[in-house]
């Protein structure tokens, strides 16, 4: 199975072909500033590189370069002649988490995040100020605080309802409250993109209010709602520090459990995993840019 | 039946009121921008609201579109009160400036959106949108989206939209100004036969004095919130009536004067006769004058109204020619003629002239008498 | 005849009344989900810190206000500056960072506006990319690069900078490269937006005027990078305030940062109140620093930091 693995190689060889970097449109850019910004290009790509590279060492415990395999590809895909590393339950397990929680919260941040985006476009109301820059809080404030809040909430919340133990729906809760904000911010942006008067044009072609969301607001805001949706997926696949705080046993998602992994020591295996993730991650970037620029 | 432009101006309108707005009032917060409009517009004119940015104008249209609301006063829509319409309600359609025109939809559907939205069945609305869109002659374009149109093809599609709607009156909010100079002219020639074609009420928001002249039966001319003048085209150009309107509406040298008589005045250059109605002797006045009804002629001429000047400027225009010449006293006048080669037309700077400002084109302004109360150029 | 005062928005005229309730059908669920899990947890927090320790680790009244004295110093045991320390290193991780950051963004900003606009977009997608990558594996990239056995390690232990068997991390060197690459892009992402709107023919108009490159640079290029620059900053020294995954694990005990005091708290140590109190200290600074920002750029110019 784990040929599998070269799908989104191919996607991602595609897409690198597709974006290619020809040398010659090179305008002006000076030789220095060229060579530092190519080194700045291998400084971010580096821990990408040597993860993806490590991945095919053929070593169980140790970190040194030991030969190529791509037997620890085969064993997350389940062959389960390859020993040492994780185990195949908990990494489905693991997976399954990561992808219900993304879904799940993407889904809610998504309609209510829009929502939220719309009513701060188009009625000033007393508090709209405040909610517009409340927005911002989540997109600066360092994870470790928003997750400490919510689980001291958790905390005094368990004392009504069972609902708020450690596990799947406080996790979601806490992802959601986070996709919110930047939803609402991606949707506001966009619509504050459009004329105006487009709404204005359709009230007076005889659209009612809620044909006008229906026929012109909601088309035109749909790709900046497909964008706020995607990043929420993303940040909520990225998410360590605040799904660490809220999980549950039952709950573990892949980046806590490829840290618990590296707190105990790097195997191989989870270089393959992390290079999988990865490749899909950028897989998804891509796509959605090229879908982003047909759009246009 | 198709008008050509000279028959238009001859016809007939009727005597019905299609729009009639009663003490308009509104303010954006401490801001009056419009002061108690009263205005009746006919039905199948087309009318003008001409001013500076900012005279209220647009804000009188988007309160008939239904897109703001009067503090106070009535707007009757051939005679039923439109406030508690919300637009859609209201048969009234706009041309918005920026043309709005929907870019997720072709022009086709863009111009199928209001019949639609009232339900028309789809056998008519296909022949209806076909029509519009030939009507403005973009019938080749009606699957294209807005984005691959020019601005001029645009401009047809934010006119067809609606017009296939066939409302009582068609809003047009400065629908040119975007345009280059060329495509205006072509396109205000073609609304113009277009409206006559329709028969429909035009109400047309420009700041362009040459497009309200050109296209409008009547037209009103606003400043801060309030109607300066409102007549015919003609009238307004040739009867201005204070000095806002003659400054805007064209251009005009304005004069200071003293009533010495009932048909005499006496200004800086001398005195002057004047046909206007005057009013009592010693009253102070102010006159306003054309630069091209002005004359000028190096022959001294025993006529009255004629003063010695010296040219200052002399701007070559093609067609015409503008001069500027100073007389004694320094006063300066603005002298417009034709470049018609019969006549001397052909003046240098420095040449020493006489002009002649004929007694029938003396305009007494209304408002104010002296010039220093006329505020910054705003046109 | 009196009229209620309506308000126009999106082609309709509303009454107060159906503007408030379109307001709450839309903005609504939103307001409620913020208020019940941002800004509630934040009082929460706040509440929280005012509360005691019991043996058995929970939270317990009385009120007090300890756990700042303890914070700033004061200890039962006696004055012990262990958490102003932290709190000190945090600040001059954050600095530093954030001071390498803008270093090396100029530059790629500079050199990514240099290009073609089709280009552009691709470069800066792959400025981007990484930071689409789970942070969790970027950091851990660095402990293979900084393993006793990686090349990288043998080539500093030959030059002497780390002793025979020793790895680069853990240590403040590491901390400070994982630092770097975790928030470069969030840096050259706004400052690249403010490099793109320059209005490249005023240094035209400014050599015009006689001032040489470098002068034209400073005076008219650099002023106009500002507000991207201040948002890159402010996206880059809070969030690094309360990182705890790269000193966490490419730090270790002797660079513990407040990311990993905090998480203590929470863990092994089980002082609630007390983890509360220091979270509370971050989250005040960080509002504190939003609300200057917001004061200065307005709702508008927020919109630079996503």
């Amino acid at each position: 199975m784990f040929w599998l693995f070269f799908l989104p190689v191919m996607a991602l060889l595609f897409a690198a072909w597709h974006f290619g970097l020809r040398r010659n449109q090179v305008r002006k850019a000076s030789l220095g500033l060229s060579l530092t910004s190519y080194l700045a290009f291998g400084f971010l790509y580096a821990p990408i590189l040597v993860v993806a590279v490590m991945s095919f060492n053929n070593s169980r415990f140790r970190l040194e370069w030991v030969g190529f395999t791509t037997k620890w590809y085969a064993k997350i895909f389940g062959d389960e002649s390859v020993t040492g590393g994780l185990e195949g339950a908990q990494l489905l397990a693991a997976t399954q988490n990561t992808l219900v929680l993304a879904i799940i919260s993407t889904a809610i941040a998504t309609v209510i995040g829009s929502l939220l985006g719309y009513g701060l476009h188009r009625y000033r109301f007393p508090g709209s100020q405040l909610t517009a820059w409340l927005m911002y809080i989540p997109v600066v404030t360092p994870d470790i605080v928003m997750a400490i809040s919510l689980l001291l909430l958790y905390q005094v919340l368990r004392n009504v309802a069972p609902f708020f133990e450690p596990g799947m729906p406080a996790m979601v809760i806490a992802h959601v409250t986070f996709q919110i904000a930047f939803v609402a911010i991606v949707v506001r942006s966009r619509l504050a993109t459009l004329d105006p008067a487009l709404e204005e044009a359709a009230r007076d072609l005889y659209a009612s209010p809620l044909e006008t969301v229906r026929q012109v607001v909601l088309p035109l805001a749909l790709p900046g709602v497909m964008a706020g949706a995607l990043l929420a997926f993303t940040l909520s696949i990225d998410d360590f520090v605040i799904s660490f705080f809220t999980s549950g046993p039952d709950s573990q998602t892949l980046p806590i459990l490829i840290y618990a992994s590296v707190k105990r020591g790097i195997t191989p295996d989870i270089n393959a995993l992390s290079t999988i993730i990865v490749l899909l991650t950028m897989v998804g970037v891509f796509l959605s840019q090229i879908l982003q620029r047909n759009q246009k | 039946m198709d008008l050509n432009i000279g028959e238009r101006r001859k016809r007939v309108l009727e005597d019905s009121v299609d729009v009639h707005f009663k003490d308009i009032r509104k303010a954006f917060g401490d801001v009056e921008v419009l002061k108690g409009i009263n205005l009746e517009i006919r039905r199948g004119e087309f009318f003008s609201l001409l001013g500076p940015s900012g005279c209220g104008k647009t804000t009188l249209l988007r309160i008939l579109a239904g897109f703001e609301f009067a503090d106070s006063g009535e707007v009757l829509l051939r005679g039923q009160d439109v406030a508690p319409l919300p637009p859609n309600q209201r048969s009234v359609n706009t041309v918005f400036q920026n043309y709005a025109l929907f870019p997720h939809m072709t022009v086709a559907e863009n111009v199928a959106f209001g019949l639609k939205m009232r339900k028309v069945p789809a056998t008519q609305l296909k022949d209806k949108v076909r029509s519009a869109l030939e009507m403005v002659e973009i019938g080749a374009f009606a699957d294209r989206r807005p984005a691959q149109l020019s601005g001029g093809q645009r401009q047809r599609v934010a006119l067809a939209r609606a017009i296939v709607n066939e409302p009582q009156v068609l809003l047009l909010d400065e629908p040119l100004s975007a345009l280059d100079r060329k495509l205006r002219v072509n396109l205000q020639v073609e609304l113009m036969r277009l409206q006559a074609r329709l028969g429909l009420t035009f109400i047309f928001v420009t700041h362009d004095q040459e497009e309200a002249l050109t296209m409008s039966d009547r037209m009103a001319v606003m400043n801060k919130g309030v109607i300066e003048q409102l007549g015919g085209v003609q009238e307004m150009y040739e009867r201005p009536a204070n000095a806002f309107v003659a400054k805007f509406l064209g251009s005009s040298n304005l004069l200071e004067a003293t009533v010495t008589s009932s048909r005499t005045v006496k200004t800086e250059l001398g005195v002057f006769e004047v046909s206007d109605q005057l009013p009592n002797v010693g009253q102070d006045v102010l006159l306003s004058i054309r630069p091209e009804k002005i004359s000028l002629s190096r022959a001294q001429s025993s006529l009255a109204n004629t003063v010695a000047v010296k040219v200052t400027d002399d701007i070559y225009q093609g067609a015409t020619g503008a001069y500027r010449a100073k007389t004694n006293s320094g006063f300066e006048l603005e002298i417009n003629t034709m470049n018609s080669g019969v006549t001397d037309s052909n003046f240098s700077i420095d040449e020493e002239l006489f002009a002649y400002l004929p007694a029938d084109f003396l305009v007494v302004l209304q408002g104010q008498s002296k010039l220093e109360k006329i505020g910054g150029d705003e046109s | 005849m009196k009229k209620p005062k309506l308000e126009a928005a999106g082609g309709e005229l509303l009454t107060p009344m159906q503007l408030l309730s379109r307001a709450a059908v839309t903005a609504g669920p939103g307001i409620v989900w913020i208020a019940l899990f941002l800004i509630l947890p934040m009082l929460i927090l706040l509440g929280y810190s005012f509360l005691t320790r019991d043996e058995l680790g929970n939270a317990v009244f009385p009120l007090t206000v300890d756990n700042y004295v303890r914070f700033a110093g004061w200890d039962v045991l006696g004055y012990d500056a262990a958490y102003l320390i932290i709190v000190g290193r945090t600040i001059l991780v954050s600095l530093v960072t954030t001071l390498f950051c803008v270093l090396i963004a100029y530059p790629l900003a500079f050199f990514i506006a240099a290009h073609e606009p089709k280009t552009r977009d691709r470069l800066m997608i792959f400025v981007i990319l990484p930071s689409w990558v789970n942070l969790v594996i970027r950091t851990y990239a660095w402990m293979i690069m900084f393993n006793p056995s990686s090349p990288i390690t043998q080539l500093a232990a030959t030059l002497g900078m780390v002793g025979p068997n020793e790895g680069l991390y853990p240590s403040d060197f590491a901390v400070y490269l994982g630092m770097i690459n975790v928030f470069l892009p969030f840096i050259v992402l706004p400052l690249y937006s403010a490099v793109e709107r320059i209005d490249w023919s005023q240094l035209e108009a400014a050599q015009d005027l006689y001032a040489t490159k470098t002068q034209a640079f400073i005076q008219v290029l650099v002023p106009q990078t500002l507000p991207g620059l201040t948002a890159g900053i402010i996206l880059t020294a809070i969030p690094a305030l309360g990182m705890f995954v790269v000193p966490d694990l490419l730090g270790g005990a002797k660079v513990a940062l407040i990311g990993n005091s905090i998480a203590q708290q929470f863990g092994a140590s089980r002082d609630y109140p007390f983890g509360a109190a220091i979270s509370f200290l971050v989250m005040g600074l960080t509002l504190l620093v939003l609300w200057l920002y917001a004061r200065r750029v307005g709702e508008k110019g927020m919109r630079d930091l996503l």
